[in-house]
């Protein structure tokens, strides 16, 4: 009665019934779309997933075949109740996945979410349920947590066989030993800094009724929170209205409403000249 | 079921029980949220004072069709992020006390930036109705928003209300009903953050509900994306309560940098520009503009380009503010009189009902002159908060406070420190008061501490007591003029003092809203008025009234049993009045006042005091103006005023111009009034700040009338 590895059956089960791979990131794909945009074309599809929009195309067809998609009279893709929750599970299933990988099994970022994305769409609700539980059981305690991954870290297996064990002849070599490859461990891509040779023209050299765009706001703490939550973000169309009469502060108008704020702060913004 | 409402199905009495809900209303500033709150509560409001800060919450009760609605109005606020005290209370009350339902108020005209806080109540889990508001007004501006679509977009009930007219309450509160049957909004099915930082926020909500238990005290999604914003309070929160925080904390932070690297900008900004870049799609679908905003010249940018004029905009500044002092004190003066007289007369009353002895003296002198003394300002203070609530309310203010910031930046205050300090020179009561309109607690702090030193108008009374009598005709205006100009330069000094000591720290932002122009609605000027009135009552009703029985006790024992005058031989050829005010001057010398300025005489004789004027001072603890009143009696002339040329004589007489100087210097500084310490004391909310500003400005007082009168008199001037 032993576990037959080479049986397909359950795989063929599994494609026929359930979520393929490339469906469960179709899906995945129109949720995150409609949430960004609104809606969901198949051409959004395409560009998003980078396929062709005839495979986008075939795709979705065989969705909506599975009741997993509709679509509505202009052509949006909309996701059916029971496309939603597939989708949402899947969600959920990638990052339990990922949690579990990274925070408990100390996983690298990079493979964690690798191996998470390959998993999602397979994890049962009952293995993903379980795994959740085994991840706040323990995490519950973060000294037992250590304690355990440091066991397994430094865990070295006496192996009686010495590289002869059924494991070792399978995949040619100790799975135990296997550590985190120092290649995956590649550092951060340098920043790429935009060119401050010439310093950036800011919202306080505009003159009145110059039109401008912004382009950063720089800074930090409270300030720089105040300004980006007053709607002084990337791509904002900002006019410069008046300068009070002692020459500081200014007024702007952004987002269709009056502002005021100080040149010292107004240098802070660093801004894109509107032509036209 | 024996009444007539037996026909009714039971399903519908379940489906409907009388239900008891808490509502918070949120919303930017100047969306007209206090209105909608006033017009739904009515007289049932209360007014809570919040520990360690300032600011101030409403509650009141709104009951219709069997619901009753437990509202708090929530300080406005343009996000969750807790810049300052009012932002920080309204967070606290949406995260920690969980209303049943949220109404955000919008103002329609501004539909944009108000939907960004939209957006952060979604990611909290509200229950939100979404109020918008002032629709008349965008109507007006071209403004049309379909509000079905935004329903559906938002996934929330909307309403629109025209709070001034009181229209559309009947809805909002239908709404508030059904909401709170409804499901929770769920930020991440309104829109997300991309995929870099979207999966961040994600993992990090997942790690936060993976971590058993406290977590669960905060949406966690919603701390998830306050710690990646940066938020100190959530950073600290996940550090410390958090099992196993600290790691969970570590890990994104690195992530962060690592994302914020590859963008070449900060986490905070990323999201916001996110928030930003969803509800750009929401607007486009909902809100259809009949002139695109900004191109035709709207009547507020009419306004403003007259009262902000380059040239134009400081002098019309200048006369609005001559034009509200001139109104504030013509319009009091009769009303004050009129005060007054109730006043006397209620004492004249007293005397005749209460016979004789230390009670009627209680009652009288005590408490009637104490505490009227105190009323007696009422109209002014109410006048002075009518004009300033219009200011306030129909855009003004905050033009004002940008004409004159640069000026104030460089003292070290802010914008909007001009108006309290001006009112200052009406009444420092109403003046603390108004500190109110600063954003940023060490503003606030700061602003107050310089009031005392504006001269107020019961100042008046002593300057013009003293100049006349002891300086020329000629120098008398410069004089006066002096004084007040030596008040506001200490309060510079002091505030830049206090600046780089006790309140240093970064510049507080002006990054400021500048509201359109509104006309305020009657009642919302008079509730205005009514709150801040009721305040000053209050007080004069509980810590003055407990001053002045304290000052009349100094004042009048221990009692002398016999009179000196009595047993003179000048006794019988004075008349009886004569006689009532000579032991009048015996009986205060004798008192505890009496014997309190004997024993500081040689402290003050260094100012040019003597134990007359030290007395005179103790009872001006009270409130300024009572120095005049105190001079008089220990002079043995009589109670006195402002115009007496008899005290003036005799003041002249007993000490040289040089000391007169020193009493009027010693009285712009030392010691603010006790409704001062007192107004202090309750919107600082600590003792520490009123006394340190009454021992502070009494030792500076102290010392600076020491050198003038040592300096002086090296010098030879004036004596």
């Amino acid at each position: 009665m032993s576990v037959q590895v080479n049986d397909h059956s359950a795989w063929r089960a599994f494609e026929e019934s359930e979520l393929t791979h490339s469906a469960a990131h179709y899906l995945t794909t129109i949720m995150h779309l409609r949430r960004k945009l609104g809606y969901a074309r198949v051409t959004d599809l395409a560009e998003h997933l980078k396929v062709s929009r005839g495979a986008a195309s075939r795709a979705a067809t065989l969705l909506k075949e599975r009741g997993w998609i509709e679509e509505d009279p202009n052509r949006m893709l909309l996701l059916t109740e029971d496309g939603r929750q597939l989708a949402r599970g899947v969600e959920r299933n990638y990052l339990i996945m990922e949690c579990f990988l990274e925070d408990i099994l100390s996983i690298p970022t990079e493979i964690a979410r690798e191996d998470a994305c390959k998993m999602e769409h397979l994890l049962s609700r009952q293995t993903s349920g379980a795994l959740f539980r085994l991840i706040r059981v323990l995490t519950e305690s973060p000294q037992m947590l250590e304690k355990i991954q440091a066991r397994v870290a430094a865990f070295h297996p006496e192996c009686p066989q010495n590289g002869n064990c059924a494991m070792c002849e399978h995949y040619e070599g100790c799975i135990a030993m296997e550590t985190r490859p120092a290649e995956l461990m590649e550092p951060a891509p340098a920043p790429v800094r935009a060119e401050e040779a010439t310093p950036a023209r800011t919202l306080a050299d505009l003159a009145p009724g110059q039109r401008a765009v912004v382009r950063r706001v720089r800074g930090q703490g409270a300030i720089h929170r105040r300004l980006l939550d007053m709607g002084i973000t990337r791509g904002t169309a900002v006019t410069l209205e008046r300068i009070a009469p002692l020459r500081d502060p200014i007024k702007v108008k952004i987002r269709g409403y009056d502002l005021s704020l100080r040149r010292s702060e107004a240098s802070l913004i660093e801004i894109d000249e509107k032509t036209g | 079921m024996s009444d007539g409402t037996s026909m009714i199905p039971p399903a519908a009495t379940i489906a409907a029980p009388p239900q008891v809900l808490s509502v918070a209303l949120v919303g930017n500033p100047n969306s007209g949220k206090t209105s909608i709150f006033n017009a739904l509560t009515g007289s049932s409001q209360r007014v809570a004072n919040y520990p360690g800060v300032t600011v101030e919450v409403a509650h009141g009760v709104c009951r219709r069709d069997g619901c009753e609605l437990q509202l708090v109005d929530l300080p406005g606020t343009y996000s969750l992020t807790a810049n300052s005290p009012e932002e920080r209370i309204a967070r606290e009350w949406l995260v920690r006390r969980r209303p049943d339902v949220i109404v955000q108020v919008v103002d329609a005209a501004n539909l944009e930036r108000s939907l960004y806080l939209t957006m952060q109540l979604a990611e909290l889990g509200a229950r939100l109705v979404l109020d918008l508001n002032m629709m008349d007004e965008a109507a007006a501006r071209g403004i049309g928003i379909d509000t079905e679509k935004l329903a559906q977009r938002l996934g929330v009930e909307v309403v629109t209300t025209v709070a001034s007219r009181g229209e559309g309450l009947e809805a909002l509160v239908a709404a508030v009903g059904r909401t709170a049957q409804s499901r929770p909004m769920r930020g991440e099915e309104l829109f997300d953050y991309g995929s870099d930082l979207g999966r961040l926020i994600d993992k990090l909500a997942w790690r936060l509900r993976l971590t058993n238990g406290r977590a669960a005290a905060l949406p966690a999604r919603w701390a998830a994306i306050k710690f990646i914003e940066g938020d100190a309070e959530i950073q600290y929160w996940l550090r410390n309560a958090i099992p196993g925080g600290g790691g969970i904390a570590n890990k994104t932070l690195l992530e962060m940098e690592r994302l914020g690297g590859q963008n070449n900008q900060s986490m905070e900004a990323m999201i916001a520009e996110a928030r930003y870049g969803a509800l750009a799609g929401v607007i486009t679908e909902t809100v259809v503009s009949a002139t695109p905003v900004g191109q035709h010249p709207t009547p507020t940018s009419r306004i403003d380009a007259i009262v902000m004029h380059r040239w134009l905009g400081m002098p019309i500044f200048l006369a609005l503010m001559v034009a509200l002092f001139q109104f504030v004190f013509t319009m009091g003066e009769p009303l004050m009189g009129a005060i007054e007289l109730g006043i006397g007369a209620l004492a004249t009353l007293v005397t005749a009902l209460v016979p004789d002895g230390p009670l009627r003296s209680l009652l009288v002198d005590g408490i009637i002159h104490g505490v009227g003394g105190v009323i007696v300002f009422l109209p002014n203070i109410v006048l002075l908060f009518m004009a300033i609530g219009l200011l306030e309310r129909c855009g003004y203010m905050a033009r004002a406070a940008f004409l004159v910031d640069r000026l104030m930046h460089k003292i070290g205050l802010h914008g909007r420190s001009l108006m309290p300090l001006v009112t200052g020179f009406g009444c420092s009561v109403p003046a603390i008061m108004a500190t109110r309109t600063l954003e940023h607690e060490r503003d606030r702090l700061a602003t107050m501490m310089a009031i005392p030193l504006m001269s107020c108008s019961a100042r008046l009374p002593i300057y013009t007591l003293l100049i006349p009598a002891f300086i020329p005709l000629a120098w008398r205006g410069v004089t006066l003029f002096l004084i007040y100009l030596i008040g506001i330069l200490l309060a510079i000094v002091l505030v830049k003092l206090l600046r780089v000591t006790l309140l240093a720290g970064e510049p507080t932002p002006f990054v400021m809203e500048l509201p359109p122009y509104r006309l305020p609605t009657p009642r919302a000027v008079l509730m205005d008025i009514w709150q801040k009135s009721a305040l000053y009552l209050r007080k004069a009703g509980t810590i003055i009234l407990a001053i002045s029985i304290v000052l009349w006790v100094a004042n009048s024992y221990p009692q002398k049993p016999l009179f000196d005058v009595d047993a003179s031989a000048a006794a019988a050829s004075m008349s009886a009045e004569e006689l009532e005010t000579a032991r009048q001057g015996e009986a205060l010398a004798y008192s505890i006042s009496g014997r309190l300025g004997r024993a500081m005489e040689p402290v003050f004789a260094p100012l040019g005091f003597d134990w007359r004027i030290c007395t005179a001072f103790i009872g001006a603890l009270a409130a300024k103006e009572v120095l005049v009143a105190q001079l008089g009696i220990v002079n043995a002339l009589g109670e006195g005023d402002g115009g007496s040329p008899r005290l003036r004589r005799v003041l002249a007489e007993r000490y040289p111009p040089l000391a007169g100087f020193c009493i009027m210097l010693f009285s712009l500084i030392a010691a603010p009034c006790m409704a001062t310490v007192a107004v202090v004391r309750r919107e600082s909310n600590s003792w520490r700040w009123p006394l340190l500003q009454f021992t502070g400005l009494t030792l500076l007082a102290y010392f600076l009338t020491m050198a003038v009168y040592q300096t002086g008199r090296a010098l030879g001037w004036g004596i």
